[in-house]
């Protein structure tokens, strides 16, 4: 039992490790580009878990004790900063595209609220304890951040948005970590503390490979952007949309011709 | 528990999602092509218009194949049906293809647009993929039982959903209530 406490131990600690080097590799990386203006939600959040994860492991070997407490306020910290990272994802990607950026913003904010309203509702009523609610929040958060992507990943294909190589970096690595972590969080709120060695095991290595997809897409420098020449739109859009609705009830009245003589 | 599995397909969801988008090919090169392909479009969004009842009805019709049927051999018939399928089928491709394509047409002028409407372009998108649908059950239909059967089935369906009718109308009759409700 207490060889697997050492293995776990020191996986742990390799895996923290390993954490902050790609961290501060990731951030010299930015600095030496520019990065940091055109992403500074990113690299701020960036920035806040490389002090955070450096901070909590000089706790972690001197002052175990205070670790989970510290833990859990960091955790707090970086949800609020994750929000962010989402809002910048959709600027990222949507900024061309002022249209379906507006929808999808509103969409966020609208369930940001939601979520953080029922939180503090049943933090007043005293509903669940400060540690339970911390993690359902967590959790849900996750889960908002998560819905908003997968709306994000929705209206790129539809609209076929252009993906640059750093926002399809930042987007995947994102995406896979928020994507773990809503897993990893909902099986350990139902499972309970039997999934804690998993969450030991699993929690840090999902954010190691998130880390390793950003290092991977922002190190290769991205070839300038080619402006994109949008077209000049003549006709405003009640006009087009009206006109390809018409064209495809024309065809569903082809498709009708078809089948009845 | 529910909530629970809903998280988890969440979760599921979105890595699919990525992994579809990271999928996706020249992504990044997309774009520029999209708009050459414009011109060409436009000539063919207008050609939804050129699909004549004439040229529907010699591919979906019955004057062909009951002449065939009532002059030729077993062999020739076979022929027939089987080129009439391909022709019936490639017909609905093109006209998948001219939908796909002025859907495509829409989503590239429209997406840099300020004044796009969510509930016009949800509408839209219900539309066209109802369409797609449609396409995809007739091309199965098609597939397995050929044009004729397609317009057969269809009027097989019809006379069977007017008789329902009739007997529910009938059915629905105060008289013919009141009668089958009289205590004996």
């Amino acid at each position: 039992m207490s060889g697997f406490l050492y293995l776990m131990n020191a996986y742990s600690l390799g895996l923290g490790l390993s954490g902050v080097v790609l961290e501060s590799l990731i951030l010299v990386r930015a600095w030496a580009v520019g990065w940091f203006r055109k992403c500074p939600f990113f690299f701020a959040y960036l920035a806040s878990v490389f002090v955070q994860n450096s901070f909590l492991m000089a706790v972690y070997i001197f002052k175990f004790k205070y670790y989970v407490p510290l833990y859990w306020y960091a955790e707090f910290f970086s949800l609020l900063m994750g929000c962010g990272v989402t809002w910048e994802i959709f600027r990222l990607i949507l900024g061309r595209y002022p249209g379906a950026g507006r929808m999808a913003s509103n969409v966020l904010a609208f369930v940001l609220i939601m979520v953080l309203a029922r939180w503090l509702v049943s933090v007043w009523n005293g509903d669940a304890s400060w540690a339970a609610t911390l993690v359902e929040l967590e959790r849900n958060l996750r889960a908002v951040q998560a819905l908003s992507l997968i709306v994000l990943a929705l209206l790129i294909a539809y609209y076929q948005v252009p993906l640059g190589r750093y926002a399809k970096g930042i987007f995947a690595g994102y995406g896979i970590f928020i994507a773990t972590m809503v897993m990893t969080l909902t099986l350990r709120a139902s499972i309970g503390q039997t999934f804690e060695a998993a969450w030991v095991f699993v929690q840090p290595l999902c954010y190691v490979a998130a880390l390793g997809i950003w290092c991977l897409s922002l190190w290769t420098e991205e070839r300038s952007p080619v402006e994109e020449s949008l077209p000049k739109i003549e006709e405003d859009y009640q006009s087009l949309a009206l006109l390809t609705r018409k064209g495809l009830l024309q065809a569903r009245e082809f498709l009708g011709k078809a089948i009845r003589p | 528990m529910s909530g629970a599995l809903t998280l988890l397909a969440i979760g599921l969801l979105l890595i699919a999602s990525l992994g579809f988008l990271l999928r996706r090919r020249g992504s990044e090169e997309e774009d520029s092509v999209s708009w050459f392909a414009d011109e060409n479009l436009a000539i063919s969004s207008a050609r939804f218009g050129d699909r004549c009842k004439e040229q529907l009805d010699r591919i979906f019709g019955c004057e062909d194949w009951d002449f065939i049927r009532s002059s030729t051999s077993r062999r020739v018939q076979e022929l027939f049906l089987r080129e009439r399928k391909g022709i019936a089928l490639s017909w609905l491709s093109q006209l998948r293809r001219d939908a796909r394509t002025g859907m495509h047409l829409h989503v590239a002028r429209v997406r840099a647009s300020e004044d796009l409407e969510p509930f016009a372009e949800l509408r839209l998108a219900v539309d066209y993929y109802t369409f797609q649908a449609e396409c995809g059950l007739i091309a199965a239909i098609l597939f397995l039982g050929g044009p004729m059967a397609l317009r057969g089935m269809v009027g097989r369906a019809e006379s069977l959903s007017n008789s329902l009718r009739g007997i529910l109308e009938a059915a629905l009759k105060p008289e013919a209530f009141s009668q089958r409700t009289r205590i004996r």
